[in-house]
Order: C-alpha cells, then structure tokens, then sequence
C-alpha cells in the first residue's frame, strides 16, 4: 500500500475496524492511496509530515481523541489538512475542531460522492500549501546567496530608490550600483523588478 | 369630759363602749374642736400611741402635713355649714404614726349628732400592707407588660369564642394589623380557610379542658394578602377563666428554605435521571451509527468497484461478507438495548399504580410549577396490584408528563392543563395522561413510538420509543389514545398482579 511516497495518500485514523475498512475499500474504489492508523498515538508514531495528502479522523475515540491529535499535530508543524468524520450529536466538537483549523467534517454515515468532493478539495489543498512552501524555501535560498551589499542595493530598488539615489546613499559610483543590480537579478532569478518586489514582499509577509 | 381612756362621752351608753373596744378597725371620737375623745385599742395599735397619751390632745397630731396643719380649718368650714367632703363618704388618707411614720389608712367619718356638743367619730384602717400589694401587683403587671411589649413572638389572649382579647406589638408585626383591628377578630380570621378546620379540633380540645395546651402549623394570611407559616401554642390561663394565651412563632422563612432546598435535591434528582436517558440515548447512536456507516462505505465501494468494470469476484463477495456482518452488529446493539430495559426483573415488585405516578408528578412538580401548568389528578382507589419495576414505570410516566410540559409551552399559561387519571378494569390498571396541547398530528401517530421520531428541536426522539419497550417488557400497552377530545392523551395499560 505505500505505493510511491510522493503520492498524495488519504490517511484515515478510525478506532473502529469496519469503519476503517470500509473507509479504506471506499477510497481505493476512487483510485487515490490509503493508509490506515487504529488511533491517535498510532499516526504520531509512524505518520510522515514530508508525505502529501489529507487526513480523515475521526473525532470520538478513545484515548487521544480527533480533537487532540489536530492539536498536537499543529504542535508539531504537521500541516496535513484534517477532515473531521463525526457521529450524531458531535456537531459541538466539530464547530471546535472547525475553528482549529480542520478544513471539514462529514457525519457518519456518509455519502461517497460528499466524501470524494472533500478528500480531493483537501488534497488540492495541501499540494498547493506544499508548493507554496516549496517556492518560498526556493527564494529564501535565492536570497541567501546575495553578498551583503547586494542585500542592501536590492533593498533600495525594492524600496523604488532610483540608482543614482543609492550610489550617493551608499558613497558608490553608479556604475557599481549597476552592476550589484545585475548581479541581484541574475541570483535571485527575477526576470523584472515586479518579480523582485513579489518575491521580497511574499518572503517578509511570511514572517522573514 | 373624762380623761379615763374607755370612758364614753357624756350620755353615751356604756354599751356601745364595748363595741367600740372589740371593732377590729381603730375607733376615734373626737369634739367639735377635734380634740379626741375616745381612742380604742385597736386605733393604739395602728398609731402606737396609748389612749392616755392622746386624749383631749388634737386629732391632728396623728396626720402629717398638710392635713396636720389644715384640719381644724376643715372642721370649722364644715361646722359652718359647708358642703361634707369627707364625712359619710369615706377616702384613702395618710395618718402619722407616733413614731412619726407616715402610712396609708382608709378613713370613714360619721357625725353623732344626737349629742350636744356634736361629736364625729372615725373609723381608721390601716392600709400598708394593702397599698404594698397592690404595688407590687402593679409592678408585676408593668413587668409583665414591658415583656410582651418586648417579647420577639407574637402574644395574644382569646376568649372562648375565639375572639383576641388582647395582643402583643410583636403579634401585629406577623400579621401587619393595629392591634385596634385585631381585637375584633379572632385566631380562625387570620387562618387560612383550607386549615381552619385542623385549628378548631386543636382548640376545640383546649377549651374543653381535653388537654391544657396545644401546638399547631398553620396557615395565616397577612394583612397584605401574603401567606405566612405559623406555629402556634396554646395553653389555658390555669386561673380557671374561659381565656387561653397563644404564643405565635413565625416560620415562614423556616418553610421557604426548607422548599427550596427540597426542590434544590428534586431538580437534582431529575437532571440525573434525565440525563442518563440522554446520555443513554447518545451512547446508543455512535453504538449503531457505526456499523450503518461501515455498511454504507462497503455499499458505495461495491459499487463503484463494479462501475469500473472487471470486478475481483473474490474482494466483492468479501465486501459483501462485512457488509452482512456488520449489519448484524447493528442488530447487536438493539438486541442489548432490549435486554438493558427489560433485562430487569430482579428490580420487580408488587406496586399500586397510585403510588408510582404520584412518584412521579412528585419528581415533576418543579417543572410543572415552572411552566405554570395545573394539573388535575383523579386516582382509583383499590387498583390492584401490579408487579413492575417501580423506578422503570416511574421513568416512563415522568416521560409523559415532562412531553406533555413540553407541548404545551407555546401556549398562554392559564392554558396549560394536565390531567392524570387512573382506572381499573379488563385485569389490569390504567393510566391516561391528557395535556391541553395542540395534540399529535394525525400523520405522526402511526411513527410515535419509533426512535428517533421527534418535533422537538432538542429532543432525541427517544423518550416515547424507550418507554413503550419498558411497558411492553411489562406485559403492557403504551398507546395514543385518538379518542381524545383535544390535546394529546398517552395511555398506559399494565397486567394486574395474578393472584
């Protein structure tokens, strides 16, 4: 069942054998990976946060319930998106788990069209979390490779200083500014300053 | 005139001296001067003068001031023809005894005008010991007053008919009346008209002389229409006087925490049994929603495996092999819900209906009360026996009753009507339990009695399907009487006990 690691996989933690099963067979009818955990502690043992995917949880449990493991999961940096599956009169876990950041939650029993919609819409998800932070992590070593006067230059043409402005500010002739300009592009892979500007701005706007 | 101390004046019969000598009170005669002429033994005791030591002296000197001083001016007003303000009238009047003690004495006056000169004779009682009593009696009588003003109950005395006689301030704080107001009524007024009957017998006793004091709770209304909790004592006045004195205590505050803290430990009672319905109710949803959604997931699975076309034969029937399984799981979980409610029979007991439902109006009279709604009871007497788990039979009357609160709430309170009653007959007993609601629409009636069936926006759909297994794990019926004029009418039949 570990087919390729790279494959987005359907993880179902369900304390409950049939349910699992059932849940399992269900999915693999819809061609997508499934791997199956019988409770909480379970998933934090052998669960991997490097594979893609969406989790399926059940929210009553015992032991660690579906409540604690979002929890300790979002502790853990675990960005796997969750979807809560719930019982009849749960709807008060679910509007929590909701507020934790779960992205749905379906009652049991469920319909397979309802579940398909939200276990693709999860993925989707968590591809584009994934690439998100994939290019983010791309840029942020872009950037590293910059000397520390190029850092300052590129601050300042982000800042919209024209390069005469910069060679005063910095005692430089324009002809160095000049280059470092060049050599910021050429390092950063930016092919226009908006590029430059939208890849500065994403890489501050996510914390630096 | 002689100077002997017996000897009579002039033409006085030797007689009457010796009735002088032998009256107890003290006999002084005196002349128109007031010069005394005759002062007996019995006037020697109450002076301490002897006779010799006042005779022919004037009578003054057995006064203090200002009489001492003003009696021969009296006397001669008198001789002159004044009005008589003393004589053959009779008065309280201060004598002054030789050792210069003044005292109380009574004094009577008479004039002997037969003789010439006119002589007036006294007759002089001493009066200390009296006025002592009588002060003392006054002082007790303040003391005694100074305690009822200041007593913390109410006193009150009653005549034989019942009517206050008399009252203390505390007495007129309970019952918010002047004291003017309540003299003209009587203990029976101030009672509520429900317990005027227990007061009488408890009275009734004490007048007659069948005990000498008695004790009772009451009912009394206060002047602003309030009811107040009394205890009352009552003792006959030991003098033998068709009077009785009654100690009032105020237990109104006593009664209204006692309530409250009864209905504290009911509502406790309730919110436990109601929740372990609920709790129950909940436990049994995840026991059954589990294998329908393992039945539901394998049957959508089956099917798209077979959409897809070239099934594996061997992974369908397996699917459908779970798919049986657990669906015999479910019927598992209702098998032990069955055997939970009816599983019993040990708890068993020969029980009268009466009892159990008025159990159960009494676990629901906080509600009731809550929601304003009158409830009108009507039991059999003499229903047999029936043989039940009392708590079960209980829960399940409880149920209706807590239903019919329920459908009657959108409604005006004076509207809100219940009616319990219970009958014999057909070797069994019967409960009908009748609300003024809107009744059960026709199209809900035949799905009643089936789990999950509820119009409550909170309710589990429970209660009514619960309680027809516990009946019919009974040998009895729980059914939706349509006969019912208006409103909803449940009907509990349960076997009676065989002999």
């Amino acid at each position: 069942m570990t087919a390729d690691a790279a494959l987005p996989t359907v993880f179902i933690v369900d304390d409950d054998l049939a349910v699992r099963q059932s849940l399992s067979l269900l999915i693999r009818s819809m061609s997508l990976p499934v791997e199956t955990f019988e409770s909480a502690q379970d998933f934090l043992g052998r669960g991997d946060p490097a594979r893609p995917g969406c989790l399926v949880l059940d929210i009553r449990m015992p032991g660690m319930s579906g409540l604690e493991l979002q929890d300790e999961l979002a502790r853990r940096d675990f960005s796997l998106p969750v979807i809560f599956i719930t019982g009849h009169g749960d709807i008060g876990m679910a509007v929590r788990a909701m507020k934790s950041g779960a992205v749905d939650f379906i009652e049991k029993p469920f319909n397979d069209q309802v579940l398909l919609e939200r276990i693709n819409q999860a993925i989707e998800l968590d591809r584009v979390r994934r690439a998100e932070r994939g290019e983010l992590a791309d840029i942020a070593s872009r950037l590293q490779l910059l000397s520390p006067r190029e850092r300052e230059v590129m601050e300042r043409i982000v800042a919209g200083q024209a390069n005469k402005v910069i060679a005063i500010d910095l005692g430089l002739s324009e002809r160095t500014v000049e280059i470092h300009r060049a050599k910021v592009m050429a390092k950063t892979g930016a092919g226009s300053l908006a590029e430059l500007v939208s890849m500065v701005t994403r890489m501050n706007g996510n914390g630096g | 005139m002689s100077k002997h101390q017996a000897s009579a004046p002039d033409g006085l019969e030797a007689r009457y001296q010796g009735v002088i000598e032998a009256t107890v009170d003290g006999v002084i005669i005196i002349d128109e001067a007031g010069r005394i002429e005759t002062f007996n033994s019995a006037a020697e005791r109450i002076f301490g003068y002897r006779a010799d030591e006042v005779l022919g002296q004037n009578v003054a000197i057995l006064m203090p001031k200002p009489d001492a001083t003003q009696h021969d001016a009296y006397m001669q007003r008198y001789l002159a023809g004044g009005e008589p303000r003393i004589i053959g009238i009779g008065r309280q009047v201060l004598g002054r005894r030789k050792s210069g003690e003044v005292f109380p004495l009574e004094l009577g006056v008479g004039e002997i005008d037969d003789l010439t000169p006119r002589r007036f004779i006294g007759t002089v009682r001493d009066i200390t010991r009296r006025r002592q009593l009588e002060d003392a009696l006054a002082a007790r009588e303040q003391e005694l007053s100074q305690l009822l003003d200041h007593a913390p109950i109410g006193i009150f005395a009653a005549a034989s008919s019942g009517r206050i006689v008399q009252v203390n301030p505390a007495f007129c704080a309970l019952t918010g009346y002047e004291d003017a107001a309540l003299l003209n009524t009587t203990v029976s007024d101030l009672t509520v008209p429900e317990d005027r009957n227990y007061l009488r017998e408890a009275y009734v006793d004490v007048f007659e002389g069948i005990t000498p004091a008695c004790q009772c709770r009451l009912r009394w209304t206060h002047r602003d229409g309030g009811i107040i909790h009394v205890e009352l004592h009552v003792a006959t006045v030991a003098s033998g006087t068709p009077l009785v004195i009654g100690q009032v205590l105020d237990r109104t505050e006593q009664v209204r925490s006692e309530r409250e803290s009864r209905e504290v430990s009911a509502r406790l009672a309730h919110a436990g049994r109601v929740s372990t319905l609920g709790e129950m109710a909940s436990a049994i949803a995840h026991e059954i929603n589990q294998p329908l959604t393992a039945i539901s997931a394998f049957a959508q699975a089956t099917r798209r495996i077979l959409e897809r076309g070239e099934p594996d034969v061997a992974m369908l029937r397996e699917t459908l092999e779970s798919i049986g399984a657990q669906a015999l799981r479910a019927g598992d979980v209702v098998r032990r819900i069955r055997g939970f409610v009816s599983n019993r029979d040990s708890a068993r007991t020969a029980a009268d209906l009466n009892d159990i439902v008025a159990g159960a109006l009494e676990f629901a009279d906080f509600d009731l009360r809550a929601h304003e709604v009158s409830v009108l009871t009507r039991y059999a007497p003499g229903l047999p026996p029936v043989v039940v788990d009392p708590l079960q039979i209980q829960q399940v009357c409880l149920n209706l009753v807590r239903n019919a609160i329920d459908a009657m709430d959108a409604q005006a309170p004076a509207t809100r009507r219940l009616e319990i009653i219970t009958s014999g007959g057909n070797n069994g007993v019967v409960l009908r339990c009748t609300d003024s609601g809107p009744g059960v629409p026709a199209d809900m009636r035949s799905r009643l009695f089936q789990p999950f069936q509820t119009t409550k926006a909170e309710g589990m759909g429970m209660g009514l399907s619960i309680s027809a297994s516990i009946v019919a794990a009974h040998g009895g019926r729980l059914r939706y009487a349509d006969d019912a004029a208006d409103g909803a009418c449940f009907v509990m039949e349960l076997p009676a006990a065989l002999e």
